[in-house]
This record gives C-alpha cells, sequence and structure tokens, in this order.
C-alpha cells in the first residue's frame, strides 16, 4: 500500500496543492521555512490522525479559511481508498472514507500506518519517561483500535481523577469508581504496551547491533502499576494487573491526598534503554543516543509489518543532516524492502546519487 | 467592540451563548432570522417561550414532563418495580423506541464529570436513592452512556443501591467503545438491555 495522492486545501502555507508522490522515494527540498515539513505533517494527519507537532486543530488552518482539507488516495490491495480529514476553525474535525463521513478518528486512520523521524525524536534515549511511553502507545493506536480506545478512556480517567484530588476535597466514596475504572483500563493498557514493547525491544536490539560494533541494547519495563517487574520477559494477564493496582492505590492513598496526583497506575511506568546493561539516560553518548533513535524508528518499521502485515510509510523531517552517512543509508535502504519514503531536506548533498536518481524529487521554493 | 446596530449585537450575543454555536454560526443565524418574514420570527420567539412555560421536569423520574408526572410515570400500565436509570431525556426517547421496557425511569440529569465539574451532587442521584428507599423497587438497569463518564457514574449508583436490597444490572455494552446512547441503534439497544448483566 502507498500514496498515491496527497490534496492540501487551506492546511497552514498551501492554499490549494496536490502532490503525486512517488512509490518509492519522494525527496521534498528547499530552503527552511517554506512548508516542507508541512508535507510531512499533513501525510502524518491523514494516516494516523495525530501530527508530532502536537497543534491545536485550529492552527494549522490557514488564515482567513474557516477550515483545512486534506484528501488522500491510499493505493491498497485491488482498491484505492479515499481519506479526507478536514479541521476547522472551533478545532472540532470531521472524517470520510471514501465519501462516507466517519464519527470516529479511529474510523479513518490506521489503514495505512505510518512512521515519523523528526529531530525531536533525537532525544527518545534521554527524554523524559514520557516520550517513550508515548512513542509505544502512538503505534500501538495505529496497530489496534482497541488499543487505542483503552489509552483514550484511560488518560481521561486520570484526568478526572487528577482533578478529584487536586480541587475536590474526594472522599473515598467519590474516588472508588474512579479507582476501579483506574485498574481495569490500567491494567489493560499495562498489557497491551509490554506486548507491543517487547516485539520492538527485539527487532531494536537487533537493528542497533547491525548499526554499531559492540554494544549491546536492551529495554526495561519497570511498572508502578505494584507488580514490582521490570523485565519484559516477564508474562503478565490483565487480570493480575488489575488486582495489582487496586492494591497499590489503596496502600497508596495517603500519599495521593498529600500529593494530589495519581501516582499508581501505567502512565507512571518506566521505559530505560540500557546499552551493555547501563542506563543509557547517563551513559549513552550523543552518537550511541541517536543510534538508539534509529534503531527504535526501524523496528517500528517491522514491528508493523508482523503485525497488521502492511508496510507503513516512512516520514523522515529534516533528519537526514543529524545522521552520518551509514546511519543514513539504513534509514533509505527501506525503499528497496518497497517502504513508501519521504523525507524532506534542506540539501540534496546528503543523498547518495544512485538514489537520488531514482527518486521524485519536489522543490518547495522562498515565498 | 461590535460594529453591529446594538438589537443584532444583542442577539449575536444571546446566540452565542448556545451550545456549539460559534461566533460564524451565530451570524449565520442571525442574518437568516434578520431575512426572514416577521411571521416566522415571531413562530420561533414563541416556539421558545412556550416550551419554556409548558415543559418541565417530572416530580417523580426528571424526564420532560408537561404536567407534574411525566407521560411514563403517570401511565399506569407501567411496571413501577423495575427503574432504568438514563443520563438525559433524550436517552428517555432512544429506550422507548425500542418498545422493548415496560418498567419507569430515572433520568440523572448528566453523569459524574469532574472535568466539566460536575459530582454527585450535581445530578440527581439523592432522589434515586430515596425513591428506592421508600420500597417496592425490585431491579435498577442502569443505562448511563457506555464512555467513561457513564461507566463510573454507574459503579457509583451500584455501590449506593445495593446495600439497599435491590438487584442492579447494567445495560451490555455491545455499544460502541466511548459511545453515546443517543447513537446506538434501536436493535442494538434493544439487545443491549435484554444482555444486561449484574453490577
Ligand atoms: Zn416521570
Amino acid at each position: 500500500m502507498y500514496v498515491k495522492s496527497l490534496h492540501l486545501t487551506t492546511f497552514r502555507n498551501y492554499s490549494d496543492r496536490e502532490i503525486q508522490p512517488s512509490p518509492g522515494l519522494t525527496v521534498l527540498v528547499g530552503p527552511n521555512a517554506t512548508g516542507k515539513t508541512n508535507v510531512i505533517e499533513a501525510l502524518q494527519i491523514v494516516t494516523s490522525g495525530r501530527s508530532f507537532r502536537r497543534p491545536k486543530w485550529n492552527e494549522v488552518v490557514q488564515w482567513g479559511a474557516d477550515h483545512a482539507t486534506l484528501a488522500a488516495e491510499i493505493s491498497g490491495e485491488g482498491s484505492d481508498v479515499r481519506v479526507e480529514i478536514v479541521m476547522r476553525s472551533d478545532s472540532s474535525r470531521l472524517f470520510r472514507v471514501n465519501g462516507s463521513v466517519k464519527r470516529k478518528v479511529s474510523d479513518a486512520t490506521g489503514i495505512l500506518p505510518c512512521v515519523v523521524f523528526t529531530p525531536d525524536d533525537l532525544d527518545l534515549a534521554k527524554g523524559p519517561a514520557e516520550t517513550r511511553r508515548s512513542e509505544v502507545d502512538d503505534l500501538g493506536e495505529q496497530l489496534s483500535k482497541t488499543y487505542g480506545a483503552v489509552r483514550r478512556d484511560y488518560s481521561r480517567v486520570v484526568r478526572h481523577r487528577n482533578i478529584l484530588l487536586r480541587e475536590w476535597q474526594a472522599s473515598d466514596n467519590d474516588l472508588e469508581p474512579w479507582d476501579v475504572q483506574v485498574a481495569s483500563l490500567g491494567s489493560r493498557l499495562l498489557v497491551h504496551r509490554r506486548r507491543l514493547l517487547r516485539r520492538i525491544a527485539e527487532h531494536a536490539t537487533a537493528a542497533y547491533k547491525d548499526l554499531s560494533q559492540g554494544e549491546g541494547l536492551s529495554v526495561r519495563y519497570t511498572d508502578r502499576c505494584g507488580l514490582h517487574t521490570s523485565s519484559l520477559d516477564d508474562v503478565i494477564e490483565a487480570d493480575e494487573a488489575e488486582k495489582a493496582i487496586l492494591a497499590s492505590l489503596e496502600s497508596r492513598r495517603n500519599d495521593e491526598r498529600t500529593r494530589r496526583v495519581t501516582l499508581v497506575g501505567p502512565h507512571r511506568d518506566e521505559i530505560v534503554f540500557l546499552l551493555d546493561g547501563n542506563d543509557a539516560r547517563s551513559y549513552a553518548s550523543q552518537g550511541q543516543q541517536r543510534t538508539i533513535a534509529l534503531a527504535w524508528k526501524l523496528a517500528e518499521v517491522h514491528v508493523v509489518d508482523d503485525v497488521v502485515h502492511k508496510k507503513p510509510i516512512l516520514l523522515l523531517d529534516d533528519v537526514m543532516s543529524e545522521l552520518d552517512e551509514s546511519r543514513r543509508r539504513a534509514l533509505t535502504g527501506l525503499v528497496q524492502q518497497n517502504v513508501q519514503t519521504f523525507v524532506s531536506t534542506t540539501d540534496v548533498a546528503h543523498f547518495d546519487s544512485n538514489l537520488m536518481n531514482e527518486a521524485l524529487i519536489i522543490e518547495s521554493k522562498e515565498r | 467592540m461590535s460594529f453591529y446596530a446594538a438589537p443584532i449585537a444583542r442577539l449575536l450575543e444571546e446566540l452565542e451563548r448556545l451550545p456549539g454555536v460559534g461566533p460564524k454560526s451565530a451570524q449565520r443565524l442571525a442574518f437568516h432570522i434578520l431575512r426572514s418574514d416577521e411571521a416566522s420570527a415571531t413562530r420561533l420567539a414563541d416556539a421558545i417561550i412556550e416550551v419554556k412555560r409548558t415543559i418541565h421536569f417530572c416530580s417523580r423520574c426528571f424526564n420532560l414532563a408537561e404536567a407534574d408526572l411525566c407521560e411514563v410515570c403517570s401511565d399506569a400500565r407501567r411496571d413501577t418495580h423495575t427503574i432504568c436509570v438514563v443520563e438525559e431525556p433524550r436517552d428517555v426517547v432512544a429506550i422507548e423506541r425500542t418498545g422493548e421496557f415496560r418498567g419507569v425511569y430515572h433520568v440523572l440529569q448528566g453523569a459524574i464529570s469532574p472535568i466539566d465539574g460536575i459530582g454527585p451532587e450535581q445530578l440527581r442521584v439523592r432522589e434515586l436513592i430515596d425513591r428506592i428507599g421508600t420500597g417496592g423497587i425490585e431491579e435498577i438497569i442502569i443505562a448511563t452512556n457506555p464512555n467513561v463518564e457513564g461507566e463510573t457514574t454507574a459503579l457509583y449508583i451500584s455501590r449506593l443501591a445495593k446495600p439497599l436490597g435491590v438487584r442492579v444490572t447494567r445495560i451490555a455494552s455491545g455499544l460502541p467503545v466511548g459511545g453515546d446512547l443517543e447513537y446506538a441503534d434501536e436493535v442494538t439497544l434493544g439487545r443491549a438491555l435484554e444482555a444486561r448483566r449484574e453490577m
């Protein structure tokens, strides 16, 4: 599957623009602030419903217009699918698949998964735990509607419960139904996340080994659900996790009341990368951190293929200049494995000329 | 500051208070009203005033009612041993349409939602417990929406109602995840009532 065409209407700096990408490599070249990244973002939104820039949806609407539209023609096995996402100036969104309106984002996305790599992702190993949790959950949401629904509902439960703890003098009676929900949704999120993380970690370890000589990458998952585990090899069932969360909520109730925030549950779990057993947050050099991020993205591409038997599209925003030649080749090499790839760059010098001969090059100019 | 004459500015301001109406839709509505003839404007104004004067909440179940009791509560053929608990009056309409339910209702007027500043005290929960307390109730079917807030409300009510010796059930959630009762089709909702589970 691949994106055959993308139409942007009053989306950021594009009033009306149609792009017909290559099924292989498409390179968007141009100086900064010419809208290359907007195309990468548009491709992410129309395939996954999310944007790595995390805008409010009214921010993508061109000034003076009351909505922005992204329409993609996705070539599938046999028939084509047309996905349309309208973002309105009141921040609401509308989704259409082959012309029929869908009420939920999950009904219009995930048809063609995507993997995005931006300069921010180079902090994956060293950034806050939240970055690594979202990295896994964002992929999970694209691969399974249940994963997405559980994640969305769980984070809403935590928001409600935090308001109860922070702003209301919540009684045990008030908290109890929310505890039940933290445990039932949280345990399911934990199981989904650990299962997916284990698969990504396996591929990432192999990819890291190929890219570097020597050190071994491993991944630790330390729960804050009362399970006292940090190995992804431990098999944890949802009902076991549910009981552990409930017990933990009870024993930490006083802590939670003092600190006025939900301290128990998978929204606090830690994902840690280790290089030869050393915590990468303090131990890894800048080069090693970049290699971890790269190995992780390569792993995501393989996991998508493993789980839903589709090749995702790969979106690389301005990361080529941050990587050395062998690492760049590891990324663009996926084109040969039928992964439709989009690259934005200020300078084509970062690419090997054989590759450029085959690529579709789209130049964006100074406005 | 407003560039409109005072009466138009006032109309815009009132329209913008309505849920789901932003400045742009308010303008569209206001100019539609301005262009229409006086008779249709009067019909709209009268309809608004009439609904406020004649419709209020049923004193027993808090459904919409024209008299002291709503149509369901004043129907002697309804089975008063079973109460179906819903969030909004429109949910009563959705369940009535299935033709599967012969009991009576209790309309909570919302669901527990701390994000929106809504706790049990802002809902008709106390009144439900009082109704159960007066006796004669055998089963409470909780049909709040199958989303996070509806589920929490169901859990909260079940903890209060069970010690009073009534059977508490929850409609099956064959409904879409995160969905509203309002959007559930009639067949699904009918089946959801039938396949309810003990809480
Ligand atoms: Zn009534």
